[in-house]
Order: C-alpha cells, then structure tokens, then sequence
C-alpha cells in the first residue's frame, strides 16, 4: 500500500477516526502516524469533523467513585492548600473596596474577576436532595470558593471549596445584586465545620433572592451591615444561573 | 448554562485542580453517555472515562482554542480512548440491546440546543442528511456503537464488502460536503 498516496491517507485516517479501522491495519496506521505529519493532520481534520455528533447526547449519572480514581492516579489532594486562597493582594483589595455596587456587573470584569458558573455541575455528586444548585461563588483571584445551593424556601447551603478563614470579629454577609440597582442583603453566613455554611431565608430575602443576578459575599462587623449596603471588602462573588 | 469551559480549560493547563474538577463536573455526564455507547459495558466505560480524562489532565496544555472548542476536544480524546480500548481486546464483541439503537443510528448531530449553535455541528448535521440511508447508518453505529465492518455487516445483515462499501463512500461524501460548505 502506498501511504504516501493522498486519498488513501485520508480514507486511512477517516476510518481511524471513525473507529472501523482495526487489527493488524489499525496498528500499522498507528505506527505511521506517530512520525508523520501529514497523517496526524488528516487525523486531526478528521476528528473535528466527526467530533460534533457526540454533542448530541443525553448527560449520563457518573458513578463518583470513577472522580475518585482519577483524583487519586493524577495524586490531587482531596483538599486544597490552605494558605493559597486568602492572598488576595493589596491593589486587589483596594479595588474591591472602590468598587462601585450599581455596576456590579462591568465592575466585576474591570476588576478582573472572572466568573464562574458551573451549571448543575455538582448537582448529581454531590447531593441527591432536590436541591438547586444556584451560584458558585469566586475570589479575586477567580478561584471558585462558594457552591451557592437552594436547599428550601428558608435555608440557602454554601459549601466551601477550600478552608474558609474569617477575619477575628468580623462575620460574612450574603448579598443579592439585581440587574438594576443596589445590593441588597440576603442574611449572614453561620459557617459550621468543614467550611459549610447557612443563611436562613426570610420572605422578603425569598423576594430579593428571585430578583437576583449575581451573589456576592462580603466581610462585615459582628451583626452584619449596619448600613443595609456592603460596607467591607468583597471577597467572593458569582453569577446566579438560574 | 455559561460554564466557560475554555477559561476553566486554561487554568487546568496550569494545573488548577479545582478547574479540573470543575471542568470534569460539567463535561463528564455527556462524555460518560458517549462511552456506555461504544464499549457497551460499565466497567470498562468506568475504566475508559477515568483513563480518558488522565490523559485530559496530562495534555490540558495542548489543547489549542483554534481548533475548536472544549467539547470537542474533549470528546475526541474520549472516543479515541474508548475506540483504542475496544480495538485491543480483538475479537470479543458484547451487543447489549439497546433501546434506543436505532434511533441513535438516525441521530444527527444535537438534540442540545448548544449543538445547534455550533456552526461546525450544523455543517455536519446537513452533510449526514445528504448521505444515503445505508451510509448514514452504517457511519452512526460506528461512530455510537463503536462497531467494526464486520459487527456493521452482522448487524445490518449484509455482505461484508457492501458493508465496507458504505462506510467508505459515506466517508468521502461527507468530506466532500464539508469542504465546500466550509469554502
């Protein structure tokens, strides 16, 4: 067989990619491709062509345990270093303080925070509850940091994705930022053992909640915000996905 | 749904293990549907998913945003692990029924709507509608079903090298049709 011959390499690296070349064939094509270029173009041509069929699928539960293999074969520690998380830098955090509320949405890009959203991401390993998965709250350093979940019409769950450390008599305050206008507070976090936390719902906080287009955690003095506006730092803040 | 993959992309290639758990919580549902398809038995999809997205962690900073988006990429890498991990166990062939056989053999690209947006899958959507019946066919059980010429031949019940003839001409049609919708 020539693999010099252009169509054949194409038909080859097709049916590569396709999966319908195999034995002794499949093998061949293996060991040519690993030195020459033209094929592994083809190949690669080849796979973006065909790749979008598979965008088409229904989402499959994935057993947990298989996270837990791969953490464990790439060595992730089960828990993040503690330290990273709170080095928010000093032109950071003057930032954060100058930051105008009303334009929470430009401001958060101007300040570099990006954004995460992971849609339903933890929804189905984490929790088989019907909860609802609402935010994942990022730092300065576009860490996420805060899953952001409905639990019921009175209790919002914040899990931590890393150690949690609150500053020594200070508490954190949940706010709610709608399209237009101010924050507006949501309640204090009551953050328990293993950087889980709460904030209790009441109906009012129900109303904002649903108004809400981003989240947003901010360090206030014990008993919260005296103002009813954020009047320390923002550490953490996140689109609301649904 | 905004998760920008690609961000979350760029900071597992500089080792962000929360980005990899972020990235593999949101893609590996799709992804695992893909392998269950082609291997067709649960411990081994278990096996191919969890070997497929080591590999993932490894060569994050290879991927390159110009060659398309995450998905892809990742779903390639996906389906090569799963396809190479069929093709070393020679011989063995497990058809499970499958409800939904035969209407994953007709699937075109996307019931999702995010599917529907990506011009690469609407391309690829109208090229598979040009294809004849027999290629179509034939093109999607290999693709889902990870099957062989040989499994195609027994499964449609034809001859081998119509079979073959199928997958061949499908193939070049497809190309052909993608290369002038892409000019």
């Amino acid at each position: 067989m020539n693999y010099q011959d252009k169509e054949l390499q194409q038909r080859l690296a097709a049916e590569y990619v396709l999966g319908t070349l195999q034995g002794l064939a499949r093998r061949r094509f293996q060991r040519l491709l690993a030195d020459d270029l033209d094929l592994q173009q083809a190949v690669k041509v080849w796979e973006r062509r065909l790749s979008p069929l598979a965008l088409g699928l229904p989402n499959e539960a994935v057993p947990e345990a298989i996270w837990t293999s791969i953490r464990e074969r790439i060595g992730l520690s089960a828990q993040q270093p503690q330290a990273q998380m709170m080095l928010v830098n000093a032109q950071t955090l003057k930032r954060l303080r100058t930051w105008r509320w009303a334009a929470m949405g430009n401001a958060a890009v101007a300040a570099g925070l990006v954004v995460f959203i992971v849609f339903g991401a933890l929804k189905n390993a984490i929790h088989r509850q019907p909860i609802t998965d609402l935010a994942v709250l990022s730092s300065a350093q576009a860490e996420p940091v805060w899953i952001v979940r409905q639990r019921d019409v009175s209790t919002l769950e914040l899990s931590g994705l890393s150690h949690i450390v609150v500053p020594a008599g200070r508490v954190l305050e949940l706010w709610a930022i709608p399209a237009h206008g101010a924050p507006v507070s949501l309640g204090l976090l009551r953050i328990s053992a293993h950087d889980q936390a709460q904030v209790s719902l009441v109906t009012l906080s129900l109303q904002r909640l649903k108004q809400a287009k981003t989240l947003a955690i901010s360090v206030e003095p014990i008993g919260g915000s005296s103002t009813g506006a954020p009047t320390g730092e923002v550490r953490y803040s996140g689109k609301v996905v649904i | 749904m905004a998760i920008d993959l690609a961000v979350l992309m760029s900071q597992v290639s500089q080792g962000d293990q929360r980005a990899f758990e972020a990235l593999y919580r949101d893609t590996s549902g799709r992804l695992y549907a893909l392998v269950l398809r082609i291997v067709r038995r649960r411990e081994l999809a278990d096996e191919v998913l969890q070997e497929a997205f080591v590999k993932v962690w490894h060569a994050a900073d290879s991927y390159q945003p110009e060659r398309g988006a995450v998905h892809h990429w990742l779903s390639t890498i996906v389906r090569r692990t799963a396809i190479d991990r069929l093709r070393k166990n020679t011989g063995e062939l497990v058809v499970e029924p499958m409800s939904d056989w035969e209407s994953l053999a007709d699937m075109k690209p996307g019931p999702a709507e995010q599917a529907l947006r990506d011009a690469d899958s609407r391309r690829l959507s109208r090229c598979m509608d040009d294809l004849d019946e027999h290629q179509k066919h034939s093109i999607a059980l290999a693709f889902f079903q990870g099957m062989t010429h040989r499994e195609l031949a027994q499964h449609l019940d034809t001859p081998l090298g119509t079979v073959k003839a199928w997958v061949r001409r499908g193939l070049d049609r497809l190309r052909s049709c993608l290369r002038e919708s892409a000019s």
